[in-house]
């Protein structure tokens, strides 16, 4: 518990490293694949401007936006100001027909309605950045009358005038800070850099994502970086093909502002992966491809795609691994699960929570645990059926069940 | 005593809950738990919170309730108002409860409200309402198009006009939908024409404006600028709605000039599939004007009419069409945006060097196909086998075309099949379906094709919609099927030879098909044809 809320801390205050840490920081600096440049710049501040030049607005009719940033969201241009404008108009009349619409937007998000080219796709946009509006309002109201419930419960506790024990209070234990966690979770990656197995994230499909994948994909390559950080023996994970003015190196380099630090262990590069490693070292783990991997090799350089199909499933890192005759592997999960629902296609974090235990003892049972369980038969489900009646129940029936029912609940929800 | 006991209650549920499993038989603990719960369940029912959806639709209730009641025109909506926002946590806030209440209002169809509401934000706002409000209020009243006066229609009038001027740099569909829903109800009908030309967004506009200047064409017997308009409307959408038709037919009864059968002349130029809903408004309407008409089903095999004996039309696709159809395939489908997510370079040019040595063939078969769809349905695995005995005692030149692993899955059959016919498979990480339908198409208009296939998701990528509806006319005219019989007879199935398209037969009989109405959700039949037909006798 401790450990993984520091794990979460940890991103932001990485710029105030240790001493001993920074020693070790000048290996890391030399290390770094890619000279950092300027950080990508944020916005902080919206000054608000006066809208009424721009829309004939009445003065006392309410309006929705009234705080927009012109000057920063279109940069100056005027085709993007025309367009902005009309934008407004048609948010406007969503909003006063009582539309599911944000009540604030930030100049960030303006940008991206922007690019959106149809009207029902920004509607959908609209409506999702409603509900995580509603969920940041829900989470504060929460929050407070958490903090209400537990200062009654802490005033109705019985009181003693001798020193307490226990959590929050005192203890014999000295306290563990979330510094010290830090540089101990660096020391392992630095050591991983030096000595350590190599793995590569191919981060060259943003074209092939929409907006919100690529903010998806950003947010599992973070989870990864910092799942990795924290494994008993973490990879030494390079990031190939990156595109600095993609929304996924913005949206990661959003969440870890000190990603071009040269003290920093994250190591990205915007060269391929065969400038880096020899072509018969590489491996790229794809699903879509026939190759089973049977165990892990230390001599092979694995490369995993980050990519986030929700919408539609190409075969696209099939398709690079063909261009670039690399050898190519899937995960033998027929072999060791028995499929439930879903697909079969892993999350970024996950395929590396799966190559690191993996890589540790090649058990593919204890590997394959970090797959959701919703996705997998339950262990006894062959079992199930001989308590009533005598025969047992196939996993195919079980499976059939299964989807029959939820395609019911469906059904009745709707 | 009584909160006592529910305290109890309380305290073995929780302990039932961890220590269950461990501590008591699962069967026990299910009968204690249900008998424990029954006795507390009636008091614990806490009321739900007011907060999201639950909170909007109770805005929305007291808001509907309050616009039902009411009677006279001079109502308190401040009270109405307040009463809704005292629901802090729905949807419905100050700055967009304006437009709520008068969209409900107009929901409701109440016209006489919908004014009132509007005098009223007049009177808070001291001043014009903003431009949203307007073109709600502007909408509502062309729900009840009817009932305006020649005052009201003027002022919708000058209300429109402004509104184009001021807005006209900043355009967009939705504002455009308002104005000409304005305009359509006044006399000046015919400004909205020169107002969709000038907001320079024709590509944009949607069904609605088009539907509103149509009615209001076909209520002015303006039939030519009409059927333009509809024309128009179905190239940018592919969609004809209910009204228009209704609205056709209404001006058939008044007037004799005006013929049915340029509807159904409409749906033959267009090869358009209708809806039942559409289907049964047509059928009732020729019906009241004494024509007779009636469901009915046509024979696969030779395409007659089981009610009438006709013979329908043939399905053509013309060379030009066809050529067409051969590029597209290749560029769209076959490549794509990489080749390397179908097959490789190496392998499509290899693939053509073979076909330009050894086309034309008579059947194209997709190996894969056959030997997977029908497994199961037939005792052993020579279902390859049979059917290639007959195409080659029938002497047609067959290529069988699958992946390499399918030399595994025929074993003893490969030699027998090797020596009879072309074989070409594909590398392991290739699909095959592209490569079936390609030598087909490559080696000319009379090749045939055996899968079971539907090849929708090819016909998707072939983007635009005529090439779409050629391409299904291809397939529909040269895909082969299978039937099994019991005993392991197989039967190679004609394809579909008949147009499934709404025609007139020459003794002036209509055949219009039309797709079922399906429940959302429920399984539904592949579209490749038409479930019902229906006979029209003039």
């Amino acid at each position: 518990m401790l450990i993984s809320r520091c794990g979460l801390r940890i991103l932001s205050k990485l710029g105030y490293l240790s001493k001993s840490l920074i020693e070790r920081s000048k290996y890391s600096s030399s290390l770094k694949l890619c000279a950092p440049v300027t950080s990508a710049s944020r916005y902080y501040c919206i000054k608000p401007k006066d809208p009424s030049d721009t829309l004939n607005y009445e003065p006392n009719t309410p309006k929705p936006f009234d705080d927009i940033d012109y000057d920063s969201i279109t940069g100056g241009d005027e085709e993007t100001l025309s367009k902005l404008k009309r934008l407004i108009l048609e948010i406007d009349l969503l909003y006063e027909s009582g539309e599911q619409i944000p009540s604030r937007l930030r100049v960030d998000q303006w940008q991206n309605l922007l690019q959106l080219s149809s009207r029902s796709s920004r509607m959908k946009h609209l409506k999702y950045l409603f509900l995580i509006e509603k969920k940041k309002e829900n989470r504060v109201v929460r929050k407070l009358e958490k903090r209400a419930e537990r200062l009654e419960r802490y005033e109705n506790e019985p009181k003693n005038n001798h020193i307490e024990y226990g959590l929050l209070r005192n203890s014999m234990f000295h306290r563990i800070y979330e510094k010290q966690m830090n540089s101990l979770y660096n020391y392992r990656l630095c050591e991983a850099m030096l000595y350590g197995q190599d793995i590569l994230i191919d981060c060259s499909y943003d074209g092939h994502m929409s907006l919100k994948e690529q903010t998806n994909c950003a947010k599992q390559l973070l989870l990864l970086w910092s799942y990795n950080r924290t494994h008993k023996d973490p990879f030494n994970i390079i990031f190939c093909n990156v595109d600095r003015e993609g929304t996924v190196f913005k949206c990661l380099s959003k969440t870890i502002p000190t990603i071009d630090d040269p003290t920093f262990p994250l190591n990205y590069t915007k060269k391929s992966y065969l400038d880096l490693y020899p072509r018969e070292k590489l491996v790229y783990l794809t699903p879509h491809c026939n190759e089973v991997l049977k165990e892990y090799n230390h001599d092979d350089i694995y490369i995993i795609g980050a990519m986030v199909d929700k919408m539609k499933v190409e075969p696209l890192s099939l398709a690079k691994g063909k261009r670039d005759k690399i050898r190519m592997a899937k995960l033998p999960l027929d072999l060791y699960l028995d499929w439930k629902q879903g697909t079969k296609n892993l999350t970024i974090n996950q395929m590396i929570m799966i190559m690191a235990d993996l890589k540790i003892d090649n058990n593919w049972a204890n590997a394959l645990k970090h797959i959701p369980r919703r996705k997998i038969l339950e262990v006894d489900a062959y079992q199930r059926g001989l308590i009533g009646n005598n025969h047992k129940i196939s996993a195919k029936r079980i499976r059939e069940d299964f989807r029959r029912n939820s395609v019911y609940s469906l059904l009745i929800k709707k | 005593m009584h909160k006592l006991y529910l305290n109890m209650c309380s305290l073995l549920r929780k302990h039932l809950q961890w220590n269950s499993p461990k501590l008591v038989r699962p069967r026990l603990t299910c009968i204690y738990t249900q008998r424990l719960l029954s006795v507390v369940t009636p008091d614990i029912i806490v009321p739900r919170k007011m907060k999201g959806r639950f909170a909007s639709d109770e805005q929305k209730r007291i808001i509907t309730e309050f616009v039902i009641k009411s009677s006279s025109t001079i109502l308190d909506w401040n009270a109405l108002k307040s009463s809704v926002l005292s629901i802090n946590r729905g949807y419905m806030n100050e700055k967009n409860i304006n437009g709520c209440i008068l969209e409900i209002c107009s929901q409701q169809k109440r016209l006489d409200l919908v004014k009132s509401f509007m005098k009223y934000v007049k009177q808070c706002s001291q001043g014009k309402p903003n431009t949203a409000l307007e073109l709600l209020y502007i909408r509502s009243c062309y729900k009840s198009r009817n009932e305006l006066t020649d005052n009201e229609q003027r002022e919708i009038q000058t209300n429109c006009q402004s509104l184009f001027k001021n807005n006209l740099h900043l355009m967009n569909s939705v504002l455009l939908e308002g104005i000409v829903m304005g305009i359509c109800c006044t006399p000046l009908w015919r400004d909205s024409l020169k107002f969709i030309k000038a907001s320079k967004i024709e590509d944009e506009i949607t069904v609605n404006t088009s539907v509103c200047v149509i009615l209001r064409a076909f209520e002015e017997a303006e039939i030519d600028l009409g059927w333009t308009l509809v024309q128009n409307m179905f190239d940018r959408h592919r969609i004809i709605p209910l009204e228009i038709v209704e609205v056709w037919f209404n001006l058939c009864e008044k007037n004799v000039n005006f013929s049915h059968c340029r509807v159904l002349e409409f749906l033959r130029d267009n090869e358009y599939i209708i809806r039942e809903d559409l289907a049964e408004l047509i059928s009732n309407k020729l019906k009241q004007s004494g024509i007779k008409t009636t469901t009915t089903m046509i024979y696969y095999n030779n395409g007659k009419c089981k009610n009438c004996n006709q013979v329908l039309e043939h399905a053509e696709v013309t060379g030009s069409d066809f050529k067409m159809l051969q590029e597209r395939f290749l560029s769209h489908v076959m490549i794509g945006n990489n080749i390397f997510n179908n097959s490789s370079p190496q392998e499509l040019n290899d693939f053509k060097d073979f076909i330009e040595i050894t086309a034309p063939y008579d059947v194209v078969v997709d190996g894969l196909n056959l030997a997977y769809a029908y497994r199961g349905k037939i005792g052993d695995h020579s279902l390859t086998k049979i059917v290639m005995k007959k195409f080659i005692e029938k002497k047609l030149k067959v290529l069988l075309i699958g992946r390499k692993h399918l030399v595994k899955i025929l074993g003893k059959e490969f030699d027998f099949i090797k020596k009879n016919s072309h074989i070409f498979f594909t590398n392991d990480l290739s699909k095959d379906d592209p490569f079936v339908l390609y030598a087909a198409m490559y080696s000319g208009i009379a090749t045939q094709i055996l899968t079971r296939d539907l090849m929708r998701g090819h016909k998707f990528l072939l983007g635009d919609p005529t090439i779409r509806s050629i391409f299904q006319k291809w397939l529909q005219k040269h895909r082969l099927g299978l039937k099994i019989r019991p005993g392991d007879e197989v039967i190679i199935k004609e394809p579909i030879t008949y147009l499934q398209a709404t025609q007139k037969s020459a003794n002036g009989i209509w055949h219009m098909p039309y797709q079922e109405f399906k429940e959302p959700g429920s399984w539904s039949k592949p579209d490749s044809s038409p479930d019902k037909w229906m006979c029209i006798q003039m």
